[in-house]
């Protein structure tokens, strides 16, 4: 079934649905990941298509196990990317 | 008369406000995330000081990039992990390069398989459980090589000492069955599985 599903997709020049979900999961690279967000800016269905494989990014990311956060980090965190601005500028172009 | 409480702003009400150069909206976000982001960065490169660097350039980038973010393609929570995940799978490669904090053969599966708790959102993370739960420990373990290893399907295989077909394979049907075990009811996945058009609007 699930074959046949890319097959069609494939025809209709879509994702595929593992690319889609390694899209989300970031498993994608070079030039696979261009093409796919080539595609993706062009088309609706297969952005609303990720969009519902973006749910696993925190799924996965959520089911690490957790543990004490090391003392002072979230002070350390907000005043090292602040000192990282430019003087005089809010935002950088990365 | 008692005032009502706000009720705490979305990740993307705070994103929106970050695009328009709001500070006090961003220290929120760092605020609430930073443990979060912590956590993933950690168990991608088990090394607290790299974890808290990446948690920094990710928030850099985020403060950055916050009016790229395209509530289309996805929630706040998950851009954010997304931009965490790239920059400690870079990180982690090029240790690997260095030769430097090489990954342990994976004991991920047990860690994957027994993550138990996390301060946040227990329902998606109930939901993670059980989807994971439906997966074999060898699909469960190419899931973990990919996401929190980075590694491609060659790496896997050498890693695995299993041909690149075979994990190919694997790691396709890992990640059809855990997508379909963990959809959330309120993003249906809308593929061809519901007849939709071919064609491509914009």
């Amino acid at each position: 079934m699930g074959l046949m599903m890319d097959m069609m997709a494939r025809l209709g020049g879509h994702l595929v649905e593992t690319e889609v979900i390694e899209f989300a999961l970031d498993g994608l690279g070079g030039d696979a990941r261009d093409r796919a967000e080539e595609h993706l800016r062009r088309c609706k269905m297969c952005r609303r298509a990720l969009r519902g494989a973006m749910d696993l990014q925190d799924g996965l990311a959520l089911s690490v196990p957790s543990g004490g956060l090391p003392e002072g980090l979230v002070d350390r965190v907000v005043k090292g990317v602040w000192a990282r601005r430019a003087p005089g500028k809010g935002r950088e172009d990365l | 008369m008692a005032l009502e409480p706000h009720p705490p702003e979305s990740e993307e009400e705070l994103l929106a406000r970050s695009c328009r150069q709001d500070e006090v909206a961003f220290e929120e976000l760092m605020l609430a995330w930073t443990g979060r982001l912590y956590g993933l960065a950690l168990r991608i490169l088990r090394d607290r000081q790299q974890a808290e660097e990446v948690v920094q350039d990710a928030f850099f980038r985020i403060w950055n990039k916050s009016c790229s973010y395209d509530q289309e393609q996805g929630k706040a929570s998950s851009w954010m992990f997304s931009i965490l995940h790239r920059l400690a799978i870079d990180r982690l490669r090029r240790n690997r390069v260095r030769g430097a904090g090489l990954a342990s053969p994976s004991d991920d599966v047990a860690r994957l398989a027994q993550a138990k708790s996390s301060a946040a959102e227990p329902w998606q993370k109930l939901r993670m459980q059980t989807a994971l739960d439906t997966l074999t420990e060898a699909q469960r373990r190419v899931i973990a090589l990919a996401y929190y290893e980075g590694l491609s399907r060659e790496e896997m295989a050498e890693r695995l000492g299993e041909p690149v077909g075979t994990v190919k394979t694997r790691l396709r049907d890992a990640l059809v069955k855990l997508r379909k075990n963990f959809r959330d009811p309120s993003t249906e996945f809308q593929s061809l599985e519901r007849g939709s058009s071919l064609s491509c609007g914009k």
